[in-house]
């Protein structure tokens, strides 16, 4: 059985860091310090990605419909695939157009001592005609662990579901994934969460239908895929034969970093958000091994990927594919 | 009438844009500039870059090509395509082009509702430094986030011009 926890922080102050995503690599150190060592040590973590906490509509590929209030702010349901990636995507489709959905997605950005930080809460200026709308969105970060031994998950399983509401100040303290702080200056207090929701879902109970039914697929790169990496003893990799690749020159590269202890490893990476098509024959695998990740330092967040059925169509076979229906 | 029609006739400078769309029969056929997520309570939304990316669209129209043949194409900052040329700056250009002539690429996808930020992340190169240069991460960063075209060109050139007076 293959779990995964989901796991939803709520920013309570501004964070200086990373601006893509809070890398795995430091949401896992963030929590080891709440944890024994050997737990922790069984534990991976996904990438964590910024989520407004903004009143939504489901995308069309997921298993709910409709308007759902503060979407960003929790967990909805995961019952389907592709329910587990309404967060993971930068752009959040499920954003509503009747509000100003881009000035409420793109961060505001604070220098703090010159660098950018991203602000833990966006506050818009109300017209007069619009008393009753949302002012202030507050910012999460979502992230998701598993483990490669099934009794550790899921963490905190005492403290969560009977706590009482808290209110802001207080940490749970008996909960590992509590009161953590991401980025840079932690002692000045910049990146403190608190815990949100959480919730277990299981991979294998889930609905991959849209996948056993489709006929051709493409791939999304949620997070980086790590092809070279300074680290010592990383074996280097090549684009995998399954991904259908024109021309690797047209592949878009960015390096990326991990920090361990001190020092920085350099990575050299298939950038996030790159698609290419799909040339294997079993999508379903495909997809579960995105979720557990793919390539080098797939342990700290690197090499999620996800699978999106499309429709063939013979003018597109060498184009960037995209999918009739919608954007996933 | 559709907002972007009414936008280009009352903006005089670019006139053959606008010369184009007074032929109304050509505007209902080309509901596809309805494309651009633009929205009405944001008010950043650009007038100048929304009258360029119609007209852009409007001119490759023209030329014959269709939507699902269009690219967004990274040019050098010289290199100014006339009514191809949505954005024009110091470190890069961009334009929405048929042909990519070997520059950096990304086709706009089947569907007139694809969002900037659809063709952002799939563009074969960014031209900005995301390895080393924090300030062009957090551009990138939001780019990835903006869907309004017209918005998304606005912020760059707000960002650059900042980093330039920096």
């Amino acid at each position: 059985m293959t779990r995964i926890q989901q796991v939803h922080w709520e920013l309570d102050m501004d964070y200086l860091g990373h601006p893509y995503y809070v890398s795995g690599n430091a949401i896992y150190h963030a929590f080891g310090m709440q944890l024994e060592h050997d737990v922790h040590q069984h534990i991976t973590a996904s990438h964590g990605m910024f989520v407004p906490g903004q009143f939504g509509t489901f995308p069309e590929e997921h298993s709910q419909s409709g308007i759902r209030p503060y979407m960003g702010s929790s967990l909805p349901d995961v019952e389907r695939y592709d329910d587990l990636f309404l967060f993971r995507h930068p752009d959040h489709p499920w954003l509503l157009d009747t509000r100003p959905r881009d000035g409420l997605n793109a961060h505001d950005i604070r220098f703090q001592s010159g660098m950018p930080a991203l602000a833990h809460e966006t506050i818009m200026g109300r017209p007069d005609d619009a008393r009753k709308q949302q002012q202030t969105t507050r910012w999460y970060v979502n992230a998701y662990l598993h483990a490669d031994d099934p009794d550790v998950l899921p963490l905190g399983e005492d403290s969560v579901a009977a706590s009482p509401p808290r209110n802001r100040w207080s940490v749970n303290a008996d909960h590992p994934l509590d009161g953590l702080q991401f980025g840079g200056k932690r002692n000045y207090g910049y990146g403190t969460t608190m815990l949100k929701d959480t919730q277990v879902v299981d991979l294998e109970a889930l609905d991959y239908s849209r996948l056993e039914d489709g006929e051709a697929f493409i791939l999304e790169l949620v997070t980086p895929f790590v092809l070279r990496s300074e680290y010592p003893k990383a074996n280097n990799v090549d684009v995998p034969w399954w991904w259908s690749v024109d021309d690797e020159a047209q592949l878009r590269y960015r390096l990326e970093k991990v920090i361990e202890g001190g020092d920085v490893y350099e990575l050299e990476t298939v950038d996030h958000g790159v698609v290419v098509g799909y040339d294997g024959d079993r999508p379903v695998e495909t997809a579960m091994s995105g979720l557990t990740r793919v390539g080098n330092h797939s342990k700290y967040g690197f090499g999620e990927l996800r699978v999106k059925p499309v429709t063939p169509d013979e003018t597109n076979v060498n184009k960037q594919i995209e999918k009739p229906k919608s954007e996933h | 009438m559709l907002p972007h029609v009414t936008f280009l006739r009352q903006d005089r400078s670019l006139q053959r844009g606008a010369d184009r769309i007074r032929d109304g029969r050509f505007c209902q056929q080309r509901l596809y500039t309805c494309g651009f997520n633009e929205s009405i309570y944001y008010p950043y939304t650009s007038l100048k870059y929304h009258t360029l990316l119609v007209a852009s669209l409007l001119d490759n129209y023209r030329a014959g090509h269709e939507f699902p043949d269009l690219l967004l194409v990274v040019d050098d900052s010289e290199e100014i395509v006339p009514h191809r040329t949505v954005y024009a700056g110091d470190r890069f250009a961009l334009r929405i082009d048929e042909d990519a002539d070997a520059q950096p690429w990304a086709r706009f996808g089947s569907r007139p509702w694809q969002s900037w930020a659809s063709a952002w992340k799939r563009l074969t190169a960014h031209p900005l430094d995301v390895n080393h240069d924090k300030h062009d991460m957090a551009l990138d960063a939001n780019l990835r986030r903006i869907w309004s075209w017209s918005t998304a060109l606005q912020y760059i050139e707000d960002l650059e011009t900042r980093r330039e007076n920096a």
